[in-house]
């Protein structure tokens, strides 16, 4: 959360625009008419010209103090339709028109439906505005509660309205459902889903201990809605429901989206038709007046507003809650509830009215999460940090790079036009789990994954992931691929070279492959081996095209046995004489990606931070080279996972610093993965110094000079996050001792020159 | 620098472990569950969910 400067207060980033205070139902359970604020009886029935501007200045005036880069404006009622398009349409020019560009604004609608027609769609299309839509289920569900003056139903217009919006999904933002729990749950559940919203939610009714709900039994509320919840995870979660991904979200940690639980702070001022501030909409039920503030837009700026006792009450976190919530076990997820249902007798510091339905139906959803997160011990982090890792703490960073890309896997299928890949890799999965995570784990799937959320490319290759496990698998599958540059490339398997086109049919029986009705020929992965160590020889994946210098084609296998040899070599000399890396390399290097020469014919190598577990390196002229280019992008990978998982310093200071190796100024993080790829660079030359003094004694003293120079300046940063203070230690811990070792003259005079 | 560090305890990131999840049931997992995660990868996308705010009950 971000509290404004000197001020110390929260800004607003929600606003709830009262354009109409009147209705056309006369729903008996609706807290604006039904409860105990009676405040709209005195209030216009619209917002006028004069209030819209002068409420669009107050926000924008607001958005520009903070520096907001994203705020909420709901346009509501009373009903919101009985204002017309018109007004409706005025309200999102005035506010389009006033607030910054850098700012979103994300400009909503919620309405009974009743009034929704093409004239009210096309205005919110041409404005950018999107529609929830209030319907309590089913209806006979509906018609308890929603209902016209005269006591006809409102239900067929919902729909209608509903049905209108699913003609342009892009405007059909979601239904909400006051809960009643004499309607029959599951009725409400398949009427709310048959509509297919976005997403939905669940109101627990306005009640307070001083006027409680309906309650035919203790815990009433958790029943109804633990029926529906068990239903919506075995449907497999058909539609987003806010209040169950909110007691997800909280029990993993995350942020409540509503603020009927949670701890979050509200940041939230209604403004009313005459303009005036007030509090959360929901206070009305408390007692006459109670969500008053005594601001108006005329008068007091929404930093005035900020700072009124009523709206910090609702900022306080656990601290502000009663005695009983501090204490419960559930009270990250629940925060005690809805401010609104807490109150009794002119106080809110009690649990809510709903605690015991609250406390049941968290417990309930919170079974069976057990989920984990990732960590890493503090001594492996040390570990690593000094410039090393034993194979036990590369591997903890090889386990959550697979979250990583199964995480990934997921949210590129939601991209993808058909479930074939889907459903083949979950036979993988069911079958031979092994070979679809031995799949995964190759390092480019994470590049094509990230290029494809990003919009960089599409979901096709989904289907060659799918059908590379189906081959290591052994199982029979035929679906159709991804053909990059006249290839099918299964990574980790092998490529079909000499395919026409952009897709094709692929066919595995027995382990064979094959395409349907054409030619190719097929070409199985080649690996590197040293002793019983091996990597992929990766020369084929079309998304291996991430490094800094271009990747070289398909290798001839006269090529290939060249760097069998050269890898043989270097890894050999590895394990002899760096046994201390050696042991993180074996548990995390899986792959090697020949790039092309330099013409300079300098060395050329790189890692890239999305691909895990790869190096890539132009071949190098002789073996001690290739280990010293092995051992040196190996540090950046393992420094980019560790930043997959922690912030090591703020990424928000673009402050650039000097880099004793480079002419050019560094960001942090630039300059944070070349100390730590150079201290593992001083460490060999310090180890060569023994096999072959010259150039390593220079090089030792060239390079530890530069690396401790370069780690005062990140210790100096006051960028760094504590964790991030903890790990540049630990490189100062490693190279401190090597300072004081001794040099020849020549190579300290070389360290001189600099 | 007078400082104690803790050597015993491990930290925990945001990066959940899905290594034991099916991908059957991942597929079903919305942006609240994988959104921490890919959050760490991609701070900047639209594809993965925003951190929330205590959003207005009265609308969707
Ligand atoms: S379940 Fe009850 S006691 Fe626990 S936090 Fe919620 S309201 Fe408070």
């Amino acid at each position: 959360m971000e509290w404004g400067g000197a001020s110390g207060i929260l800004p607003f980033r929600q606003f709830v625009l009262k354009v109409h205070s009147r209705c056309d139902l006369a729903c008996d359970h609706c807290y604006v008419y039904e409860h105990a604020d009676q405040s709209w009886r005195g209030r216009p029935k619209m917002m006028s010209s004069d209030t819209i501007v002068r409420t669009a200045e107050r926000i924008a005036e607001h958005v520009r103090r903070h520096d907001l880069k994203q705020i909420l404006v709901v346009m509501h009622g009373g009903e919101p339709l009985l204002a017309g398009p018109d007004v409706l349409a005025e309200v999102a020019t005035e506010l389009r028109g006033r607030i910054s560009e850098s700012c979103d604004l994300d400009l909503r609608i919620h309405t009974n439906g009743i009034l929704l027609d093409d004239r009210f769609c096309d205005t919110f299309a041409a404005q950018g505005i999107t529609v929830g839509v209030s319907l309590d289920g089913d209806r006979l569900a509906n018609d308890r509660h929603r209902r016209y003056a005269d006591g006809r139903t409102s239900y067929p217009q919902a729909v209608r309205a509903v049905e209108r919006l699913r003609r342009q999904p892009e405007l059909y933002a979601g239904l909400l459902c006051t809960i009643d729990v004499a309607n029959d749950p599951i009725a409400v559940y398949e009427a709310l889903v048959a509509l297919r919203p976005p997403r939905i939610d669940f109101l627990l009714p306005h009640a307070t201990w001083d006027a409680p709900p309906p309650r035919p039994s203790a815990t009433a509320y958790a029943d109804w809605l633990i029926t529906i919840f068990d239903r919506w995870e075995a449907d497999g979660r058909p539609v987003a429901v806010r209040l169950f991904d909110s007691i997800i979200a909280t029990t993993w940690g995350g942020a409540s989206l509503t603020e009927a639980i949670g701890l979050e702070p509200s940041n939230l001022i209604v403004i009313e038709t005459d303009g005036s501030y007030e509090l959360v909409d929901s206070l009305k039920v408390v007692h006459d007046g109670a969500p008053a503030t005594g601001h108006h837009v005329a008068n007091e700026s929404l930093d005035e507003v900020a700072a009124h006792p009523g709206v910090r009450a609702r900022q306080g976190g656990l601290e502000s809650l009663a005695a009983a919530c501090r204490a419960c076990p559930v009270v990250t997820s629940c925060g005690g509830g809805l401010y609104t249902h807490r109150y009794r007798a002119g106080s809110f510091d009690n649990p809510s009215v709903f605690c015991a339905d609250l406390f049941k139906l968290i417990v309930h959803v919170r079974e069976g999460k057990t989920v984990r997160a990732h960590a890493l011990p503090y001594d492996a982090i040390d570990a690593i940090a000094g410039g090393f890792g034993e194979a036990r703490d590369v591997g903890l960073l090889m386990e959550s790079q697979q979250s990583l890309r199964r995480a990934l896997i997921v949210a590129v299928r939601a991209k993808a036009a058909d479930e074939t890949a889907w459903e083949l890799l979950t036979r993988v999965e069911e079958d031979r789990p092994e070979m679809l995570d031995a799949v995964l784990a190759h390092p480019y799937i994470r590049v094509w994954a990230i290029g494809c959320l990003e919009g960089g490319g599409g979901p096709a290759h989904l289907a060659n992931v799918a059908a590379a496990a189906a081959v290591r698998a052994g199982l029979d599958a035929r679906l159709q691929v991804e053909v990059v540059d006249g290839r099918v490339h299964l990574p980790t398997a092998g490529t079909l070279t000499g395919v026409p086109g952009d897709a094709a049919t692929l066919v595995i029986e027995n382990g064979r492959v094959r395409l349907d009705g054409q030619a190719a020929t097929w070409h199985p992965v080649r690996h590197l081996t040293s002793g019983g160590f091996s990597v992929l020889l990766e020369d084929s994946d079309p998304y291996r095209d991430c490094h800094q210098w271009r990747p070289l084609p398909r290798l001839s296998d006269a090529e290939a046995a060249l760097w069998q040899e050269s890898f043989d070599q270097a890894w050999q000399l590895i394990e002899r004489d760096f046994p201390s890396y050696a042991t993180g390399l074996s548990a995390g290097l899986t792959t090697i990606v020949p790039l092309t020469a330099a013409d300079s014919g300098h060395d050329v190598s790189s890692a890239a931070r999305h691909a895990f577990g790869a190096v890539a390196a132009a071949l190098p002229p002789d073996p001690a080279t290739f280990a010293l280019l092995i051992i040196h992008e190996f540090q950046h990978v393992k420094l980019g996972a560790v930043l997959d998982m922690f912030d090591l310093y703020d990424e928000t200071d673009r402050r650039l610093f000097h880099a004793p190796w480079r002419e050019d100024l560094r960001p942090l993080e630039g300059l944070l993965q070349g100390t730590y790829a150079h201290l593992a660079v001083t460490d060999f030359w310090r180890t060569r110094r023994h096999i072959d003094p010259e150039p390593a004694q220079s090089q030792f003293a060239h390079w530890r000079a530069q690396t401790a120079e370069a780690i005062e300046t990140l210790a100096e940063s006051k960028a760094l996050t504590p964790l991030g203070e903890r790990f540049v230690r630990r490189m100062r811990d490693s190279i401190a001792p090597w300072l004081d070792e001794e040099i020849s003259e020549a190579a300290g005079a070389v360290r001189a020159g600099g | 620098m007078n400082t104690t560090e803790d050597t015993s305890a491990q930290i925990a990131s945001e990066v959940r472990d899905l290594q034991h999840v099916p991908l059957a049931q991942m597929k079903t997992y919305g942006d609240v569950e994988l959104g921490a995660t890919l959050r760490r990868l991609m701070p900047a996308s639209p594809d993965v969910a925003r951190v929330a705010v205590a959003a207005f009950n009265s609308s969707i």
